[in-house]
């Protein structure tokens, strides 16, 4: 059938034979929230009914592809005019506008956010960007992503870790506040975690220079399946139990004199997958696994 | 299906429903089958099941084919619970991989039927809180519209354009990105 022309403003929706108009508002929402924000977000031209069903539609995925050079200001304008929960939020900062997201981690908060993924393009020296604490009232996050320089404060007390994560990935990440005990709190007080990946981090001890002799911190993560450093400074982790762990990939150089590999190679002994590579002490190594 | 548990489990799981469609048809079902609707699972928990579950929304086609959903993935929720204990057991996480694609198979099978029936499933699963055909089914009309244009989706779906052209530009204007 054809579409009918125009009516005018003041005449209230026709009732139609359209088969979807049969549907209650609620299920057209949770249709609209299957699609990507893009469709989502066009369907408002659709008709009167659905103009409005995107912003109302829970669980929406506000996910923009990285290096699209997306206007940040479109996402801060579909953030607030989201009223349901969000399930994702997926954005690529340029150094311009990492303060923007300081404004939307909040909201996403208070809009129960699963999935954050924020990489801050090219951020280093003084554009990396110290992150608002809100991050640590996510609380419903089960995926955070964070990458390209950002800043981690030190968390408001009793709220470390994310109850629900599942999945962490820091990629050149700081962590100026509270050093490694800010990176172990986040990891043992995210007690489902089941992937960690870090990469390129950086601490400050005693809010001072930053430093590469670390204290000693441990990993403790009863769920881990998979483990994933890539470091070229050893910033003192240790592992103990893991006894979920399926897949370890550890990439560092600088280890300090006298590591123990051996006990490290203990802990993963139940591993399916397993890659250590380390340039300077290879040898070392396999001597003492002999 | 009769995995692990206690024999209470097995009495509870062996426990048969009667679902009685709009038209007056009566299906005996499984407790396990029945309860992947939590509109039933409530009726259930309260007691008053007795003589029957009229579902006065629901005709027997589409009752027939939320059935044939439930007691397939009525078995999935039951091998899953059966292999959480031996998760590290490599050789049971293979058998519920190919228990996972054979699901998906069946989903997809499941969803090849005409758009009334679609959205009459849809009905049904909104109706009887049933979350995995919810979802499956709003997908799969996703997925109709998904790349579309409004013109498109108007057409596809004999939806009629009530906005006038000035409230038309307004939307396409306030959020032309999405139009581009």
């Amino acid at each position: 059938m054809e579409v009918s022309p125009p009516r005018g403003k003041s005449r209230p929706p026709l009732p139609s034979a359209s088969i979807v108009d049969s549907l209650p508002p609620e299920i057209l929402e949770k249709i609209v929230s299957h699609l990507p924000l893009r469709d989502a977000v066009r369907t408002s031209a659709i008709s009167r009914a659905w103009r409005r069903l995107w912003e109302s539609a829970p669980g929406l995925a506000l996910e923009w592809d990285w290096g699209a050079d997306t206007d940040p200001a479109v996402a801060g304008a579909v953030l607030a005019r989201c009223s349901a929960p969000v399930r994702s939020f997926c954005f690529d900062l340029l150094v311009e506008s990492f303060w923007r997201s300081d404004d939307w981690v909040p909201l996403l908060a208070a809009k129960g956010v699963q999935i954050l993924k924020l990489n801050f393009s090219g951020g280093a020296g003084i554009d990396i960007h110290y992150m608002d604490a809100s991050i640590f009232s996510c609380r419903g996050l089960t995926c955070l992503h964070l990458s390209g320089g950002c800043e981690i404060p030190a968390a408001p007390s009793g709220l470390a870790g994310f109850p629900k994560l599942t999945c962490l990935s820091l990629r050149k990440v700081g962590f100026p506040d509270n050093g490694v005990r800010g990176l172990e709190a986040l990891i043992a007080e995210s007690p489902l975690l089941e992937v960690l990946r870090l990469g390129e981090l950086w601490f400050t001890q005693d809010g001072g220079e930053y430093d590469h002799s670390f204290e000693q911190w441990t990993i403790q993560a009863p769920n881990l399946r998979i483990l994933s450093i890539t470091s070229y400074y050893y910033y003192g982790w240790q592992i103990e139990e893991l006894p979920s762990i399926k897949e370890v990939e550890i990439t560092s150089s600088d280890y300090p004199t006298g590591y123990d590999f051996v006990k490290l190679i203990t802990r993963f002994a139940r591993v399916k997958e397993l890659s250590l590579k380390c340039r300077s002490c290879r040898v070392a190594i396999l001597r003492k696994l002999k | 299906m009769a995995s692990a548990g206690s024999g209470d489990e097995k009495a509870a799981a062996a426990a048969m429903i009667t679902l009685i469609s709009s038209d007056n048809e009566k299906f005996e079902v499984t407790e396990a089958t029945a309860t992947l609707s939590q509109t039933i699972r409530h009726m259930i928990e309260d007691g008053c099941t007795d003589g029957g579950v009229p579902l006065p929304n629901v005709t027997s086609k589409i009752l027939a084919r939320v059935i044939e959903y439930c007691k397939k993935h009525a078995t999935a929720a039951a091998g899953e619970e059966g292999s959480s204990s031996s998760f590290s057991d490599a050789a049971f996480l293979e058998v519920d991989r190919a228990f996972l694609e054979e699901l998906e198979e069946f989903d997809d099978a499941f969803l090849e039927v005409d758009r009334a029936t679609l959205f009459d499933l849809i009905l049904a699963a909104n109706y009887l809180d049933i979350k995995g055909l919810l979802n499956l089914t709003c997908q799969k009309v996703a997925d109709s519209v998904k790349g579309k244009t409004p013109e498109q989706i108007r057409e596809m779906y004999n939806i009629v354009n009530d906005l006038t052209p000035e409230e038309e530009a307004e939307i396409r204007r306030e959020t032309q990105w999405a139009f581009e």
